[in-house]
């Protein structure tokens, strides 16, 4: 439907510019916890609203459509994306990471995540002879 | 640079990460992270792990970022415009040693940013030889809020080494040339002539 205007029209004109049911222009907030299912056998959409929730929801479909992306996430703070992501490594796993990092992930990446056996290299990420120089076979993660 | 001005996916990244309690949300009124993947398969690793641990955004402030998201290109189109003119402007001022802005001619990184982002961004760090002076400076000046973070419409100014970078160990933190004398200022909406005024005046206040 958007597919074919500038990020500029699509921050507007997106799949939530009309709610489906009411017609408002704005996306309704959806405070409910939980949802009622209306049968024993198949769930509807929504159950638990920690696992998705209809507002959470049109943001993450959102800027995963302004991102050019299949699916987005919504998180409590930067931080919270950040660590999360980084719990997608494993123990033995390698990060190679800007040394120009906000002072945050410098804690977590230094601080949090050596305690789980994920080791880290800082570079000059603008250098990318440097970036190469320091890629281990257990390198499983660059963050720019 | 938010997807307005750059779209690391389709740079080739797997993975883009915000904080959008900065330009995204856009208005200093709501804690928020964001990301978004490319391939079906780590967005469902991605979507366990959201689930599993739980740091979830409530609809309040989903709903604040919705809000923020429909003025996006607008913000960012005139907080950049008026900082690249500020950028250029302390670059001409005898009481800062270096600006650091990717707009700038002097500025090591320039041609890689022009060819990954469609705008220089609205945030650049400008540094005096002492930290007197940036304090002078901060103490000085009437519009900008003393803060941290960054990407509002109010513009930003902070002090690194004790607020972004406080977490980082003062050696490792001036090995990246985050020195004492340093300080970060992110454009808001304000006319930038107000802005340069407010500025000059505290710099030929620290002059006499």
């Amino acid at each position: 439907m958007t597919n074919n205007v500038t990020i500029q029209t699509k921050l507007l004109h997106n799949e939530h510019k009309v709610d489906p049911v009411t017609g408002a222009v704005s996306v309704p907030i959806q405070h409910s916890s939980t949802f009622h299912q209306h049968s024993f056998d198949d769930f509807g959409e929504y159950d638990y609203a920690r696992g998705s929730n209809p507002t959470r929801n049109a943001l993450e479909e959102v800027i995963a459509e302004l991102e050019g992306g299949a699916r987005g996430f919504a998180f409590s703070s930067g931080m919270a994306a950040i660590s999360t992501a980084f719990m997608l490594l494993s123990k033995g796993d390698h990060v190679v990471i800007t040394e120009d990092v906000y002072g945050g992930t410098y804690r977590f990446v230094t601080e949090v995540l050596p305690r789980f056996g994920i080791e880290h290299s800082f570079v000059d990420m603008t250098n990318t002879d440097e970036v190469i120089k320091h890629i281990k076979p257990t390198t499983k993660l660059i963050y720019i | 640079m938010t997807p307005v001005f750059q779209r690391p996916l389709d740079l080739g990244v797997d993975i883009v990460l915000h904080s959008a309690t900065k330009f995204l949300g856009g208005h200093s009124d709501v804690v928020a992270g964001l990301a978004v993947v490319k391939d079906k398969d780590l967005g469902a690793r991605l979507a366990f792990l959201h689930n599993s641990f739980g740091a979830i955004l409530g609809v309040q402030d989903s709903w604040l970022v919705l809000r923020g998201l429909k003025t996006l290109q607008v913000r960012m189109e005139a907080s950049s415009k008026a900082a690249e003119t500020i950028a250029n402007w302390l670059n001409e001022r005898n009481e800062i040693s270096r600006v650091y802005y990717p707009g700038l001619n002097t500025h090591p990184g320039r041609e890689v940013q022009e060819q990954q982002s469609t705008s220089h961004g609205a945030v650049l760090s400008f540094e005096f030889s002492k930290r007197e002076q940036a304090k002078f400076f901060v103490e000085n000046v009437n519009l900008p809020v003393f803060a941290v973070s960054l990407g509002a419409v109010e513009s930003i100014l902070s002090y690194p080494a004790t607020m972004s970078h406080g977490s980082m160990p003062k050696e490792e933190r001036e090995k990246r040339g985050i020195s004492d004398g340093l300080l970060r200022l992110s454009v808001g909406l304000e006319n930038v002539d107000d802005l340069l005024n407010d500025f000059k005046h505290a710099l030929e206040l620290m002059d006499s």
